[in-house]
């Protein structure tokens, strides 16, 4: 089971569902997808996030071995690891979605209002309404909290699929793993007086600015802000909103991604401004600490983002509706600005409902009511058999989320590997027809979509226009093609006139594509034998002010269609056969999970590793920020690995050949002294060969004793505690060598690290670091709270000083 | 006619029989003297706010509303509850002055793409709030996005 539909549980759902599992999916809200369908673009591609999802929201929707379970909390799980029974409550909808086509009448008509939570309030949607255009399961939804009960959509609705009556349903679900995945909240703004969100309507929070910012928002993704729908001139940006904060919240961690995002918001800002944008952010520290993440802030730099040093104490009304910000720059001078809007951007929060879930579940939490899992085990939650992944886990980004997803898919799998196929549902289908030999014979369905098309395109004269064109056996229309009972009717309809090509008149393929094509097979034909005219989305959606041209178009559309049709040829989809091994191409910590958990999932896996020893860089590392015994962790990780019998490790070990493809590699490794030649065949390659710490030229490092790195701090702190303890003066010098272009992510912590723990031998020794920025993300952020408290001064270094000194004198 | 600024006075509803001579005499007599108090009605003076009520009565929404009322205040809805007789009036009047304020709205735009400050101008509606109800004929199809003239957004009423 995994509870949550976005981006991580359903990538986690997907990795299972496809490896032989079958998957409930179980949300909360009427529709999958979670905080990323509400956002415009993702950071660092600058992607579109509906883009992204939208594939998995159709493949979730679609899979035969997820079941989908919408509206639904859990109320309780009982039971343990490979044996739970989920209990489930089903909220009702009031909407069959076995009848609804989502056509929108109900939406459409409906007369109570309320805001709109999708569009974080910016605008109204309708007690009836549909989350998103893209929602999964796609259908409406009644929101009983605002609905009068007036009865207008029951008598509206074509499809006769509203359901005053839809009761709460209690049901049980028997699983063997639980994955969590809810994600989060942001936090909420109203709570600081001194910004004012509430009754000054250009200060927005940055999920509103999503919605701003998106061409399915309320502005279609005109750059407005809220009070007058004017484009703003200047933008400001205000950081940690709601996190690094114990004055006005709880929350002192770091949300680790609204750096990342504001800089993103106003590189796009800029982009759909057709005027000078000013966009400036008020930062504390810059986190841009992962994989690319350093460039998109360098860039945004060039594009004349403003970066201002500075954390904003309040926001002044100027005017009938700008703002005022005042603060001190770095020089120490006094400043005040106008903008047009204020952003705030907002941190993680854990919500009432999430916590209330998993003291339900029984999941411990730490103390910023994030789940509690283990440095060495981060996926696990406390209780055994359900793990966590996503921004429960902790505050994290989207390619995070989804790795870990995957790795919480990889652990259930791991627990579950024995009853792998045992209930996955497979489709019976009857043997496909050879068309080859005969001559296309093309079947018209034209639909009527209630009258999302009828009401504007004349349907029966499409009909029979269609009646007329070249190799069509078989014209109808139907009020809903897409419902349950024309699936029946035109399977007969095809059997009977012998159609081989099926073309539907209708909506976008994006919709029932799947479901047509599904009527295809089970009539024993090429599900490639289909083709879809879109006279809704292209035609009567888009030309309802002029029913002529909306007909003569629909003609034309399916004109073009019936002659494509004519031409499809049957496709086969392939079957490969894939070898069942694994390779892991290095074994340090990364590598040797891998390597473990593969096999535990019942594969065979060779580890490869170059050096005599396994462990990797790990072999230098004593101690984590949270504890971790690194060597005892290690011992017990090799020793795991070297036991299990799916797992062969070859050490002094290299790659020296590589060849085939996805499913069927074979690769040449040269092992041990003797260099013994062997070729080993493979599915899957991972690649984890690390990184090493960089050995610098500069600051003398080579040349003086007294000079080392944060590695070698750490190694001679657990070897020569007592010499360290002796040091008076220590300065920590951060972004040096490689880490002058992209941020080595690790650095600031390892330095705060290793700085407590000199502080801890020494109280009286002067530890000083000079930083550009302190990137401890995350929950990290304590480690700099903890080190300022003990009274580590760290002096900011800007950049350009930072070059001048790489020669530092004796 | 609250909300359009002419007064709900103006607007008398009375049920009077063939049979009740005295009583019509005494309503007229009562109207009589209620105009005289309330002066002349030039409707050209309220132009913009009569075809906003006119859009009013004729909204769907308003009409079901107040004839769903008696049934779901005195009797049940669809899903067999009463609702609260004050509450369904207070929701019946928030959403008259959002129609009404739309209706506003609709007839400033049929001199013209304009502006949201344009629009509370001519409207007297507060700008904020014509954002809002904007917004809303934007979702219902009624209104769109037209053009930028420098950084000032225009909207267009949309042939329905």
């Amino acid at each position: 089971m995994v509870v949550g539909g976005g981006v991580a549980g359903m990538q986690a759902s997907l990795d299972l569902a496809d490896a032989g599992y079958y998957v409930h999916l179980v949300d909360k809200s009427p529709t999958i997808g979670g905080i990323m369908a509400q956002l415009d673009k993702t950071f660092p591609t600058n992607d579109c996030a509906m883009c992204i999802i939208s594939p998995k929201l159709v493949e979730v929707g679609r899979h035969l071995n997820i079941n989908m379970i919408t509206n639904t909390e859990v109320e309780g799980l009982e039971g343990e690891a490979g044996s739970f029974t989920a209990k489930l409550i089903n909220h009702p909808r009031y909407i069959d979605m076995e009848k609804c086509t989502a056509c929108g009448e109900c939406s459409r008509a409906c007369p109570a209002t309320a805001v709109n939570e999708f569009n974080e309030r910016l605008d109204l949607r309708e007690a009836t309404y549909m989350r998103y255009p893209q929602a999964m399961p796609r259908g409406f939804v009644i929101d009983r909290s605002i609905c009068v009960g007036c009865g207008l959509c029951e008598k509206v609705c074509l499809a006769e699929a509203i359901n005053y009556d839809d009761k709460p349903r209690r049901t049980e679900v028997e699983v063997g793993a639980v994955i969590l995945a809810p994600g989060n909240g942001v936090f909420d703004p109203s709570r600081f007086e001194t910004y004012d969100y509430l009754d000054l309507p250009n200060v927005v929070t940055s999920l509103e600015f999503e919605r701003i910012l998106s061409a399915s928002g309320p502005y279609q993704g005109h750059l407005m802000r809220p009070y007058d729908r004017e484009e703003p001139q200047k933008i400001a940006w205000l950081q940690c909103v709601g996190s690094r904060d114990i004055n006005h919240c709880d929350n002192s961690y770091c949300s680790a991604v609204c750096c990342m995002y504001a800089i993103k918001e106003a590189v796009i800002a800029k982009e759909h401004a057709h005027s000078e944008l000013d966009t400036a952010i008020f930062f504390m520290d810059m986190r841009t600490y992962g994989k690319d993440f350093e460039l998109y802030y360098n860039r945004a730099q060039e594009e004349g983002v403003r970066f201002i040093r500075s954390r904003i104490h309040s926001i002044e009304p100027e005017g009938e509706c700008d703002l005022r910000l005042a603060y001190v720059d770095e020089q120490g001078e006094l400043q005040s600005e106008i903008f047009d809007m204020v952003v705030l951007s907002v941190g993680f929060e854990v919500g009432e409902e999430v916590i209330a879930l998993c003291k339900r579940l029984g999941i411990e939490l730490n103390q910023h009511n994030f789940a509690l899992t283990d440095t060495s085990t981060p996926v696990t939650t406390s209780r055994s058999g359900v793990y966590v992944c996503g921004t429960l886990q902790g505050p994290k980004d989207i390619p995070q989320s989804v790795m870990e997803a995957s790795g919480a898919a990889a652990a259930s799998s791991a627990l579950l590997s024995e009853v792998r196929w045992t209930e996955t549902k497979i489709k019976e289908l009857p043997e496909q027809r050879d068309v080859s030999e005969e001559e296309p014979r093309v079947g018209v369905f034209v639909c009527n979509c209630g009258i999302n098309i009828g009401g504007i395109v004349d349907v029966p004269a499409v009909r029979e226009y269609a009646r007329t064109l070249p190799n069509v056996v078989h014209v109808e229309d139907n009020l809903f093609t897409c419902s349950q009972d024309t699936q029946v009717q035109m399977a007969e309809v095809i059997k009977e006139k012998g159609i081989n090509r099926m073309l539907v008149a209708a909506c976008t393929p994006h919709t029932h594509e799947d479901l047509f094509r599904e009527t295809l097979l089970e009539v024993g034909l090429n599900k490639y034998l289909f083709e879809m005219a879109n006279i809704r989305n292209q035609d009567s959606w888009v030309h309802m002010s002029d029913p002529d041209k909306a007909t003569e178009k629909a003609k034309d559309l399916v004109r073009m269609s019936v002659a494509r049709a004519a031409l499809l040829e049957p496709l086969e989809e392939r079957t490969i056969e894939i070898k069942q091994r694994g390779l892991v191409i290095g074994g340090g910590v990364a590598g040797l999970n891998a390597a473990l958990n593969l096999g535990q999932q019942g594969f065979e896996v060779v580890l490869v590793e170059k050096e005599k020893e396994l462990g990797g860089m790990a072999r230098h590392l004593h101690h984590t920020i949270d504890g971790l015994d690194v060597q005892e962790y290690m011992k017990n990780l090799i020793e795991e690995v070297q036991s299990n019998e799916n797992i062969q490790v070859l050490t002094e070990a290299l790659v020296v050949g590589f060849s085939g493809a996805k499913g069927n590699f074979t690769t040449e490794v040269l092992v041990g002294p003797g260099m013994y030649e062997r070729k080993i065949d493979h599915g899957a390659t991972i690649i984890a060969t690390g990184a090493v710490e960089y050995k610098p030229n500069e600051y003398l490092y080579s040349e003086d004793e007294r000079v080392m790195t944060q590695l070698d701090l750490g190694n001679f702190l657990h070897e020569n505690s007592k010499e360290a303890a002796k040091w008076q003066r220590v300065v920590m010098i951060q972004c040096v060598g490689p880490a002058e272009q992209y941020c080595s992510r690790t650095c600031c912590t390892i330095a705060l690290k290793n700085a407590l723990k000199l502080k801890e031998r020494n109280p009286s020794a002067r530890v000083t670091i000079l930083y550009r920025d302190v990137r401890t993300y995350g929950f990290k952020e304590r480690l700099y709270t903890e080190a300022r408290r003990a009274g580590v001064p760290a002096p900011r270094t800007p950049r350009s000083i930072s070059a001048k000194k790489k020669e530092l004198v004796r | 006619m609250d909300l359009a600024g002419v007064g709900k006075e103006r607007l008398q509803l009375c049920w009077v029989s063939a049979a009740e001579g005295q009583l019509f005499a005494d309503y007229v007599t009562e109207l009589s003297d209620l105009i005289g108090q309330l002066g002349p009605f030039q409707p050209d003076n309220f132009k913009l706010e009569l075809a906003a009520v006119e859009t009013v009565l004729k909204s769907t929404r308003i009409r079901w509303l107040m004839g769903m009322d008696r049934q779901i205040t005195e009797q049940e809805n669809v899903y067999h509850e009463k609702m609260d007789s004050e509450a369904y009036q207070a929701m019946v009047r928030q959403a008259v002055a959002q129609e009404y304020e739309k209706g506003l709205i609709i007839e400033a735009l049929a001199d013209g793409p304009q502006s949201v400050r344009e629009i509370a101008g001519k409207t007297g509606v507060p700008v904020y709030t014509v954002s809002l109800r904007l917004n809303d004929l934007e979702r219902a199809g009624q209104a769109q996005f037209h053009e930028f003239e420098g950084t000032t957004a225009k909207f267009a009423l949309l042939a329905a």
